[in-house]
C-alpha cells in the first residue's frame, strides 16, 4: 500500500525511502524523539519553545527559510506531548537543498541571546493567542492537570505557565540540543519522485558525518491506576456550558488501541454516528458532541467533550452520556457498525496516501511507533477488531472510578 | 565532508506543465471537465456560481448548502449520514460569496452508489423543519462563541468597514438572522440558483463511458430554468477609517488592516499578489521578519490579496499583545511605505516569485488540487490558458513594476485600520 525502504547509518539517523512516480513535489520529515513529555517539571513547554529555535539559523545558514523559499519550498513543524516534527515541501528536483538545510541544523544550531529573547517572546504571544485569549482556552490545562498525577502528560505542549518559558536559559538550550536532537534520537522520511539509490548516498553525504549523541533511557514517571472518581466545575465568561469526561485508556504501542480507536468513531465520527444522532439530534442536549483518544504514546485519554445547550441542566447531560456509555458496556456492536467505521478509517487513509506530505510524516511515526518494520500494519489491525473487541475494551475504560469530570460553566 | 556552506544548486522551476481536463457539455448543456486516472478514488465537484452575495436575507446561501443533505424526496436525512458514513465517503457542501460547492470523494468501486444519492441532494432536497431547528441551533452556538474572539470580531468589521453593510460582501451577520431565517428561503434559494444555466462539474478519478453516461441521465433531473444575473455591487466603504471593537479581558489584539484593490481579472492583479507576497504571503516576508522575528511582537501576520468575482481586498491580519499594538500598526504602515519609495532588490524578487511558483506547483499536484484550481477557473470563467500567462506573468515581473504598482495599490490614504481588543 506505501511500499518504502528503511536504511539505518552509522551515527543511528534511520531513513525511510517511498518513491511516488506521479508528482513534482518532494517531501522531507524529520521527526526527533522529543516532546513535552521529556521537560523538567520545573521547565516546560521547552521542548516548543526549542522548536522555534530551529528556524533561527544554523551555523552555516543564517537564515533556514530563505534557502528554501528560494527553491520553491515550504516548511512547518509542530511540537507535541511525545514528538518534535519537522516536515518540508519542495520541487522534486531541488531535494538536495533540502537535507543540506536539515542536515546543517542537526550538526549546530546557532545559538544567541538575542535569537532566544525573541523566541520566547513569540511563543508568549502564542500562548496567549491559543490558550489566553481564547473562549474556553485553559480546558487543556486542568483536564490535564486532573487525569495525571505522576506523568508528564499532565501539561501542555505551550508549558504550565509564561513564567516557565521566561525563565528559560540559553545553557538549556543547548544542553537540550545534544541530548535530544542528535542523529540516533531522529527519524528521516523522504517521499517523492525520487529514485532511493539516488538518495541513499546524498543523504549518507549530507547526515553521514554528524557524531550520534550519549544514550539515554527515557524514564518517566508513569500513572497508577485512577481509584476515585475525580470531578471538578469551573466558572468563566463563556456563552455557553462544556462538559468533559476524560477516562484513562492504553497507549498508542497497544494492540488495544485500535479497538479504542474504532469505539471512538462509532460514537461521534460524522453524522449518522451515535452521539450527534442521540443527543443532539433526538435528545437536543447538546449543540456538539465528541468521543475521541488523545492518541499519545504512553497512556492515553479517551475524552468526551459536549458544547451543552442553553437551558439544559450540566447534570442532564452528564447523565446522557453516562446512558451511552452503559449502552457499549451492555450491548455488543452490531457487525454493520462497526464496518461502517473501519470503511472510513481506511477511506480516510486511502485519501491521505494521495499527499506527498502526508505520506513522509505517515512512515516516520510508523518508524517510531512500530519500529524497524517494513509495512504499515495499522490498516491490518483496524480490520482485525471484533464486536467483543469492543465491548471488552468499554468495560475496561468505562469504570466511573478511571475518570475525570470537568464542569466548565458559564458565571452567572 | 560535505561543504556545507553553500547551497546546492538552484534548479529553477522552468516548466509547469499543468494537466488539462477533457472539457465538454452534457446534453442539458452543463459544463464538464473530466481529469481522468487511474485512481481508486473519485472526486466530483458540482459548482453553481451563485453565492451569499446573491442571496436576499442574511445567512441564506449557507444554510441552503448545509441543509442539502439532510433530506431529500426519497432519502431521509439520517439515510444519507448513513450511506455516506458506510461507503467512507465524503460529502461537503459549501456556500462563499460567489459560489456553491457540492463535493464528493469516494472510492471508485462505492461511486454508483453514492451518485443517486448525490443528485438528489443536488435536485431534490426538501429542507426539513426538525433538521433546520437542529442546524441552525448548531450554527448559533458556533457563530456566538466565535463572538467571543478578537480575531472574529475584526475580521466582520473589517468586512463592514470596507463593503458597507448593504451587500453582502460587507454585510455583517447577526444573532437575530438566525431566529428570522426560514426554509422557505432556503426553497426558494435552491429553485432559483440551482438550475443548469449556473451550474459545472468537475470530475476525477478512473471512470468509463457507462460512468459518463449514468451521470448525464441522472442530471436531466437539473432544473433548466433561466438563472437571474447578479446584481451589481454598490460599495458603501465607511468614511471613518480607524475602528475599535473592546472586549473585556483580551490580553491580545487582533489587527486588520487594509484597503480595496482589484480581483483576479484585472490585468494588475498577478503583478499586485507579487507585492503582497512580498510584503506577509510566506514566512520569510517583510511583516513576519519584523514584527515577529526581529521584535517578537507576535506569532505570525499575513496579508492577502483577496480576490472575489466583483471586487478584491488586500488584508493584513495578525494578533499582538496589548502592549505592542501601537507600534504594530506603525510597523505595518513602514512597511507599505517602504514597497512604494525603494525598489525590491532582485535577490528578494528572486526568492518571491519562485516561492509563489512553488505554490503553484503544489496547488496542481495531484488531482483533488487540480479539481479545485479547475473549480476557481469555472467560476471566474477562466480556461487554463490564464494560468500560463499567470506564470508567464511571475516570471516576467520587475523590480520596477514592483514599485509602480505599490505606488498605485497601495495608497495610504485608502487604508482602514480595525483593531478589537482590550
Amino acid at each position: 500500500m506505501l511500499a518504502f525502504e528503511r536504511f539505518e547509518l552509522n551515527n543511528g539517523l534511520k531513513v525511510l525511502l517511498h518513491k511516488d512516480p506521479d508528482t513534482e513535489i518532494a517531501a522531507v520529515n524529520i521527526l526527533y524523539d522529543v516532546g513535552a513529555r521529556d521537560e523538567h517539571p520545573k521547565k516546560t513547554g521547552f521542548a516548543h519553545l526549542f522548536e522555534h529555535l530551529m528556524f533561527g539559523g544554523s551555523q552555516n545558514i543564517p537564515k533556514y527559510d530563505e534557502p528554501l523559499e528560494k527553491v520553491g519550498g515550504e516548511n512547518n513543524a509542530f511540537t507535541s506531548n511525545d514528538i518534535t516534527n519537522y516536515y518540508l515541501s519542495l520541487p522534486r528536483h531541488n531535494i538536495e537543498t533540502a537535507f543540506w538545510l536539515e542536515s546543517d541544523r542537526m550538526a549546530a544550531l546557532d545559538f544567541s541571546e538575542r535569537k532566544l529573547a525573541i523566541q520566547k517572546s513569540v511563543v508568549i504571544e502564542e500562548f496567549k493567542e491559543s490558550y489566553l485569549n481564547q473562549p474556553y482556552g485553559d480546558t487543556w490545562a486542568i483536564l490535564r492537570k486532573m487525569a495525571y498525577k505522576v506523568h508528564p502528560y499532565q501539561w501542555q505542549t505551550i508549558g504550565k505557565s509564561i513564567k516557565h518559558i521566561k525563565n528559560a536559559q540559553l545553557q538549556d538550550v543547548k544542553d537540550f540540543f545534544y541530548k535530544f536532537y542528535r542523529p540516533d534520537n531522529a527519524i528521516l522520511s523522504v517521499a517523492g519522485n525520487l529514485e532511493p539509490h539516488t538518495m541513499m548516498p546524498m543523504i549518507e553525504k549530507w547526515f553521514g558525518d554528524i557524531p550520534a549523541g550519549k544514550k539515554h533511557i527515557r524514564d518517566l514517571p508513569q500513572e497508577t491506576a485512577q481509584r476515585k472518581h475525580r470531578r471538578k466545575t469551573v466558572l468563566r465568561d463563556i456563552p455557553f456550558n462544556k462538559i468533559f469526561k476524560a477516562y484513562h485508556s492504553c497507549k498508542r504501542t497497544d494492540k488495544a488501541y485500535y479497538a479504542i480507536d474504532l469505539m471512538s468513531d462509532i460514537l461521534s465520527n460524522g453524522k449518522s454516528s451515535r452521539l450527534y444522532n442521540n443527543l443532539v439530534k433526538k435528545k437536543k442536549l447538546f449543540a456538539s458532541i465528541d468521543a475521541y483518544i488523545t492518541g499519545s504514546l504512553d497512556n492515553n485519554l479517551f475524552v468526551f467533550e459536549g458544547t451543552i445547550n442553553n437551558g439544559i441542566d450540566v447534570k442532564d447531560a452528564e447523565k446522557a452520556i453516562e446512558i451511552e456509555i452503559a449502552d457499549l458496556c451492555h450491548k455488543k456492536v452490531k457487525e454493520k457498525e462497526l464496518l461502517k467505521v473501519k470503511n472510513k478509517v481506511e477511506a480516510t487513509l486511502a485519501l491521505s496516501l494521495l499527499n506527498v506530505t502526508h505520506k513522509a510524516m505517515l512512515l516516520a511515526i510508523n518508524e517510531l511507533i512500530d519500529g524497524n518494520t517494513k509495512t504499515l500494519k495499522d490498516i491490518e489491525y483496524y480490520k482485525m477488531v471484533t464486536p467483543d473487541d469492543i465491548l471488552n475494551q468499554a468495560q475496561t475504560i468505562f469504570n466511573t472510578n478511571n475518570c475525570s469530570t470537568l464542569h466548565y460553566l458559564k458565571k452567572k | 565532508m560535505p561543504n556545507r556552506t553553500k547551497q546546492p544548486p538552484i534548479k529553477e522551476i522552468k516548466d509547469i506543465n499543468i494537466a488539462r481536463p477533457l472539457c465538454y457539455k452534457m446534453p442539458n448543456q452543463v459544463p464538464v471537465f473530466l481529469f481522468k486516472n487511474n485512481s481508486e478514488i473519485a472526486s466530483i465537484q458540482i459548482v453553481f456560481k451563485k453565492g451569499s452575495f446573491d442571496q436576499e436575507v442574511p445567512l441564506q446561501a449557507f444554510f441552503t448548502a448545509r441543509m442539502l443533505s439532510e433530506g431529500t424526496l426519497t432519502f431521509k436525512s439520517h439515510d444519507i449520514a448513513q450511506t455516506i458514513d458506510y461507503y467512507g465517503a465524503r460529502l461537503n457542501a459549501e456556500a462563499s460569496k460567489d459560489n456553491i460547492t457540492i463535493a464528493l470523494i469516494v472510492s471508485k468501486k462505492n461511486w454508483s452508489k453514492l451518485l443517486p444519492v448525490l443528485i438528489e441532494i443536488v435536485t431534490a432536497p426538501v429542507f426539513p423543519e426538525k433538521e433546520f431547528k437542529v442546524a441552525t441551533n448548531i450554527a448559533l452556538q458556533r457563530y456566538l462563541i466565535n463572538n467571543e474572539k478578537v480575531k472574529t470580531l475584526s475580521i466582520r468589521k473589517f468586512k463592514e468597514v470596507l463593503f458597507g453593510n448593504h451587500n453582502f460582501y460587507g454585510y455583517n451577520t447577526k444573532k437575530e438572522d438566525f431566529d428570522s431565517l426560514k426554509t422557505v428561503h432556503l426553497k426558494n434559494f435552491h429553485q432559483k440558483y440551482f438550475t443548469t444555466s449556473s451550474c459545472g462539474l468537475v470530475l476525477t478519478g478512473n471512470f468509463i463511458d457507462k460512468n459518463l453516461q449514468e451521470l448525464e441521465h441522472h442530471f436531466m433531473h437539473l432544473s433548466q430554468k433561466s438563472c437571474p444575473l447578479s446584481k451589481s455591487l454598490k460599495i458603501e466603504s465607511h468614511t471613518e477609517k480607524n475602528h475599535f471593537i473592546h472586549k473585556k479581558g483580551a490580553v491580545q489584539s487582533a489587527i486588520r488592516y487594509g484597503c480595496l484593490a482589484i480581483n483576479r481579472l484585472h490585468p494588475d492583479s498577478t503583478a499586485l499578489r507579487i507585492l503582497i507576497m512580498a510584503l506577509g504571503g510566506y514566512f520569510g516576508s517583510r511583516l513576519m521578519n519584523n514584527l515577529r522575528e526581529d521584535k517578537g511582537y507576535t506569532y505570525g501576520i499575513g496579508s492577502s490579496l483577496v480576490s472575489l468575482k466583483k471586487a478584491g481586498y488586500i488584508t493584513i491580519s495578525t494578533q499582538v499583545g496589548n502592549k505592542f499594538l501601537k507600534d504594530s500598526i506603525a510597523q505595518i504602515s513602514n512597511e507599505i511605505e517602504k514597497l512604494q519609495t525603494t525598489k525590491i532588490d532582485t535577490n528578494e524578487l528572486f526568492i518571491v516569485k519562485n516561492y509563489l511558483l512553488g505554490s503553484l506547483l503544489r496547488s496542481t499536484d495531484g488531482h483533488l488540487n487540480l479539481s479545485n484550481l479547475t473549480t476557481m477557473l469555472f467560476n471566474y470563467d477562466l480556461d487554463f490558458n490564464y494560468l500560463d500567462s499567470y506564470i508567464h506573468q511571475i516570471k516576467q515581473t520587475t523590480s520596477e513594476e514592483m514599485l509602480i504598482t505599490a505606488q498605485n495599490y497601495l495608497n495610504k490614504d485608502n487604508f482602514y485600520t480595525v483593531v478589537a481588543g482590550g
